[in-house]
């Protein structure tokens, strides 16, 4: 999940939005963490002071998450 | 943030800016070349070796289109009232009929050669191939043809012209028509022509020299004005004044030439950095993927001890400032810190708090 300008977005509550507007941040990269089956074991977030432009490159990033664990 | 409120006003300035350029400087451009041009023209004075305006008004046509024509119009009337009175000293419905038959043919010139540059050429131009530059060579001198024919057709219609005079008058008038596109376009390009870094760096190495080269025909041309005017001299500075412009407008193609391929060897080198820069930042962010993965294989299953690692290179790969990485709890649903990079206090406090079930039920979803 990309939010380019977390001021102008309604995807996250409210509650988060200005929590992470407070930290500093203006935009935000989720990219979910999934196991080897599929299920979803996470989220890596990765926020930017400015607004970011939504490209191939940021597009493309995944992180694949060794094993079979189960994250409790 | 950014600040758009400036755009509407931006653009109306652009517009005057636009209205004010083919409109005002135009005219004004068609009128002082035109004068100083005019100045060595055969009589009756309407005739010259080297015609500026008329490039102008064909490169106003091929740069704004239809927009450029009334100025076009205005200036070569203005021009010739000018000549005319100047050659009466009085202001008679002669005069101000041919101003009024030049002009029109003037600026029907210009719609024709705009037009059939845009056609065939394109807009915007780089006139940096062989094809472009003997397009314009070759259409140059037939787009030409129709202010010589129609406005001399007039001209002696209204009997300001001997039909003994005709034909030697339409030959200049086309020759100087014509040498004036080939000298004046690229000039006109090199300040109005888009794409604005390629046109605006022939400055140094298209248009001084053309212009140095124009300036020394045009005093070779004085100097030479200067000895006893027999008709024979009189051809020969012509002669002098022709070869001059047409050797400046050979020399700007040339030099049009060799800049556009250096605009685009130039173009190519800097995509050629911006990839290796690319490449760089791609082998760079590779490896500490790598790197991450090799702690991951081997803490096993203790994968907790590298979750710092995990989101500081997720940080850094994606240009990021700080971030976070957040485990869901299956018995609850619900999203839970493990680690994070660059929030410190009261942030950092807020993050550890937070459940954001929304986020999980999205990613599940």
């Amino acid at each position: 999940m990309i939010i380019e300008d977390l001021r102008n977005d309604v995807k996250l509550s409210g509650q988060l939005s200005r929590g992470l507007l407070d930290a500093g941040a203006q935009a935000i990269v989720a990219t979910p963490l999934l196991s080897s089956t599929g299920n979803v074991l996470g989220t890596v977030s990765t926020l930017s002071i400015r607004r970011i432009i939504r490209t191939n490159e940021n597009c493309a990033l995944w992180i694949y998450w060794p094993g079979k664990q189960q994250i409790t | 943030m950014l600040d758009f409120s400036h755009g509407p006003s931006r653009a109306s300035e652009s517009k005057v800016r636009r209205q004010l350029l083919l409109n005002v400087a135009l005219p004004l451009a068609y009128v002082i070349c035109g004068r100083l041009g005019l100045l060595l023209a055969m009589p009756p004075g309407f005739a010259t070796a080297v015609f500026l305006p008329a490039g102008i008004a064909v490169t106003a046509a091929f740069v704004a289109g239809n927009a450029s024509l009334p100025g076009t119009f205005l200036g070569s009337f203005l021009l010739n009232i000018w000549i005319s009175y100047s050659i009466k000293h009085a202001l008679d419905i002669i005069g101000v009929n041919a101003a009024l038959i030049i002009a029109l043919s003037s600026m029907i010139q210009a719609a024709v050669g705009g037009t059939l540059l845009r056609r065939l050429i394109g807009y915007p131009a780089l006139f940096d191939n062989l094809r472009d530059l003997f397009l314009f060579l070759l259409l140059a001198p037939v787009i030409c043809l129709i202010s010589a024919t129609s406005s001399l057709s007039g001209l002696r219609a209204l009997d300001l012209v001997p039909a003994t005079d005709l034909m030697g008058n339409w030959i200049t008038w086309w020759v100087g028509d014509t040498l004036g596109v080939l000298v004046a376009l690229p000039l006109m390009l090199v300040l109005v022509g888009e794409p604005q870094p390629l046109w605006r760096s022939r400055t140094r190495f298209v248009a001084v020299p053309m212009v140095l080269c124009f300036a020394l025909f045009v005093a070779i041309f004085m100097h030479v004005n200067r000895w006893e005017s027999e008709q024979s001299l009189s051809q020969f500075r012509w002669a002098v004044l022709a070869a001059g412009a047409l050797g400046t407008g050979l020399l700007g193609g040339l030099l049009l030439l060799g800049t556009g391929h250096a605009y685009r060897l130039e173009k190519l080198a800097q995509q050629l950095r911006e990839s290796e820069t690319r490449i760089a930042t791609d082998l760079r962010d590779m490896i500490r993927l790598q790197e991450v993965s090799e702690q991951l294989m081997q803490e096993g299953g203790q994968i907790e001890k590298s979750l710092d690692k995990v989101i500081e290179a997720a940080v850094l790969i994606s240009g990021a400032n700080k971030g976070y990485l957040q485990f869901l709890n299956p018995a609850t649903g619900t999203l839970m810190l493990a680690a994070q990079r660059g929030f410190h206090e009261p942030s950092l406090k807020w993050l550890q708090q937070i459940e954001e079930t929304e986020v999980s039920d999205r990613l599940a979803a």
